[in-house]
């Protein structure tokens, strides 16, 4: 009787080492993407292409995707979806002033599996001062008027 | 939202890619015949009449940079940025004048170097064919990427086969027909891009609901629609300056002229210019619409292809891929043909081989084709950066030739020394506010540089030209009283 039990004891614990380690095997969580941007850019012109890296055989085999979060706060409290889909980057361009800050997830489709959010990545957008363009336009307006002016001037005196 | 999968099956993409492939060799074979000599090889005759000069000028100018940049543009710097690219079209109709005076006093000219060598001499001339070639090469490279970029987002053909097929298949039309090959393909191309952009114009005009993109974009990105963005408001004038320089001082443009039957260049760059000034803004527009149609943009060349592939659906997107295909082909040939012309005129015949027979320097004119396309499909091959990152590096070198080009084309007293430091100065100041402020002052920072330094040097050390100087014979007499000429 001893003798069965032991077996028996023996049976079970095999069968719960293979289940173990085959659930080691599948991650229980998806890992978080890395962004390829640089934390605390600054960009000049409120535009910035923001990539982010993923092992590659998910990509490939499409059965991941992303979801990228912006928000003015690194608490996220008022956040806003700006992409999900699977590409590996997005272009976000036309923003204004001020520090924005950016988390991604990886969702995996299959498994319906979420991977935690990433560390919030943080810009800053500055734009370059209006007096500074204006200058520059007010020279650009300079440097074409003259030049017009030498050309159909020139044009006009050779006839 | 959808992603960036490729529109029409990789099946159909190669399908077109062949048809057009061998619809571009088989005419550039065709109209290659008409090039007996060089002068025909390299300038089509000089017998180019209205409608060819009007469609190559128009076809030239509406790149991958206007189809695909101006796109860029609007979504980088929205209202202002597709405003700043149709200023552009100024560079056509200011040259208008250039490229009479140009025939006036150069009627056996070949090259915008043989002008700079003629009226400011070797120094300056040197200068000028580094700047020239450098942006003729950045041009190319710029197009080659954007030929493969293209063919892989609108058809998932890889970008190194796309790009190595669209350079392979200029290479051998402009190999065959020269200038004339070039001159002929334009013209169709010219029609099949006019004719495609009006299918997408409307395209988009049935597509889009104005009020939802105007809210969207006010939500999504809202300094695209003002009109403070200061990026913007620089880039307006930076890009037509770029213009400017681009056409004033390019090959391209003077082989064109040269090309041209007198008495003809000024209408055809006068009407191309009109024809061509919409053709940023409905290209531009459509970058707008992103946000209301849900698009992904991962990479901002490719949102126009992208867009008016997406708006028109599978069959659109076949129109898209020809009218895309084209307005390549027809810049990458102009390119080819003009850069060629300007290594064998300017370095090999005058610097190498100043005895050289006609089939000789015909024979260097391929190698080089050759060797030009052969060395930008090496340099395309690593998908280096985005279009406009490549293309306004550039920009203050081009910007800094203005007015040595204007004041020596029309100002006997315009210095050598101003010339020399105009673009030098314009081209290092014009680089360095590329990188301190970013691209969209370089060209306007360099233009306005060399300005300074060509009036300065016309006021304190005046030369006094005499205009005759400039008119040189042309290759065939001066090659028949070469001995080598009879060989």
């Amino acid at each position: 009787m001893f003798f069965v039990k032991r077996q028996i004891f023996l049976l079970l614990f095999i069968i719960t080492s293979v289940q173990l380690n085959l659930y080691a095997q599948t991650p229980s969580s998806l890992e978080v993407p890395d962004f390829g941007v640089d934390d605390g850019s600054v960009y000049n012109s409120g535009a910035l292409r923001l990539t982010w890296v993923y092992a590659k055989d998910l990509v490939k085999q499409d059965v991941v995707e992303f979801e990228v979060q912006q928000a003015s706060s690194s608490e996220f409290v008022q956040q806003k979806a700006i992409y999900r889909g699977p590409d590996l980057a997005t272009f976000i361009s036309g923003l204004k002033n001020g520090t924005y800050f950016y988390r991604i997830r990886a969702l995996r489709k299959d498994l319906e599996k979420k991977s935690p959010w990433s560390s919030p990545l943080r810009i800053e957008v500055k734009h370059h001062p209006l007096s500074l363009a204006f200058t520059l336009a007010g020279v650009g307006t300079f440097v074409f008027l003259a030049t017009a002016v030498v050309v159909f001037q020139g044009s006009r005196n050779q006839k | 939202m959808k992603h960036q999968s490729a529109i029409i099956s990789e099946s159909t993409g190669w399908i077109m890619l062949f048809a057009l492939s061998v619809i571009w060799i088989l005419l550039g074979i065709y109209w290659g015949k008409k090039a007996k000599n060089m002068e025909g090889f390299m300038l089509a005759g000089r017998n180019v009449g209205l409608a060819f000069g009007v469609t190559t000028a128009m076809a030239t100018w509406i790149t991958s940079n206007t189809t695909m940049l101006a796109p860029q543009l609007a979504l980088e710097l929205g209202v202002w940025g597709m405003v700043a690219y149709c200023t552009a079209s100024f560079g056509l109709i200011m040259f208008a004048p250039l490229a009479k005076r140009i025939r006036e006093l150069m009627p056996n000219g070949f090259t915008s170097g043989d002008f700079i060598r003629l009226r400011y001499g070797k120094r300056t001339w040197h200068l000028f064919l580094i700047i020239s070639l450098f942006y003729g090469f950045t041009w190319l490279i710029s197009m080659g990427m954007a030929g493969g970029i293209l063919m892989n987002a609108l058809a998932g053909i890889p970008y190194r086969l796309g790009m190595t097929i669209i350079l392979a298949v200029c290479v051998t039309y402009t190999l065959f027909g020269g200038l004339y090959a070039v001159i002929g393909t334009d013209f169709i191309q010219s029609l099949i891009i006019l004719v495609g952009i009006v299918v997408v114009g409307f395209g988009v005009m049935n597509f889009i609901d104005f009020d939802l993109m105007y809210d969207n974009l006010l939500d999504e990105r809202p300094m695209l629609v003002s009109m403070l963005l200061p990026a913007s408001i620089m880039a307006v004038f930076n890009n037509l300056l770029f213009g400017i320089g681009e056409i004033f001082h390019s090959n391209v443009w003077w082989s064109r002229a040269f090309a041209m039957r007198k008495g003809i260049g000024k209408k055809a760059y006068v009407m191309s210019g009109l024809f061509w000034l919409p053709v940023p803004i409905a290209a531009g527009f459509i970058a707008l619409t992103t946000d209301s149609l849900g698009i992904n943009i991962t990479s901002p060349d490719m949102v126009g292809p992208l867009v008016s592939a997406h708006i028109l659906g599978e069959v659109g997107a076949v129109v898209v891929f020809a009218v895309f295909f084209c307005s390549l082909a027809s810049s990458i040939d102009s390119l080819l043909a003009a850069t060629s012309d300007l290594i064998t005129e300017d370095i090999y015949r005058k610097m190498i081989r100043p005895d050289a027979s006609e089939q000789h320097i015909r024979k260097v004119s391929s190698y080089i084709i050759i060797g030009l396309g052969t060395l930008a499909w090496l340099v395309c091959l690593p998908r280096i950066s985005d279009l406009a990152t490549v293309l306004f590096f550039a920009g203050p070198m081009v910007g800094s030739t203005i007015w040595p080009i204007i004041s020596g084309l029309f100002w006997k007293k315009a210095s050598t020394q101003g010339a020399f430091w105009g673009m030098l100065l314009g081209s290092v100041i014009g680089l360095s506010a590329y990188f301190y402020l970013g691209w969209y002052t370089a060209s306007l920072i360099g233009a306005a540089v060399s300005m300074i330094t060509v009036l300065i040097f016309r006021q304190w050390q005046p030369d006094e030209f005499e205009w005759e100087s400039l008119s040189e014979p042309s290759i065939t007499e001066s090659s028949l009283s070469e001995p080598s000429m009879s060989e």
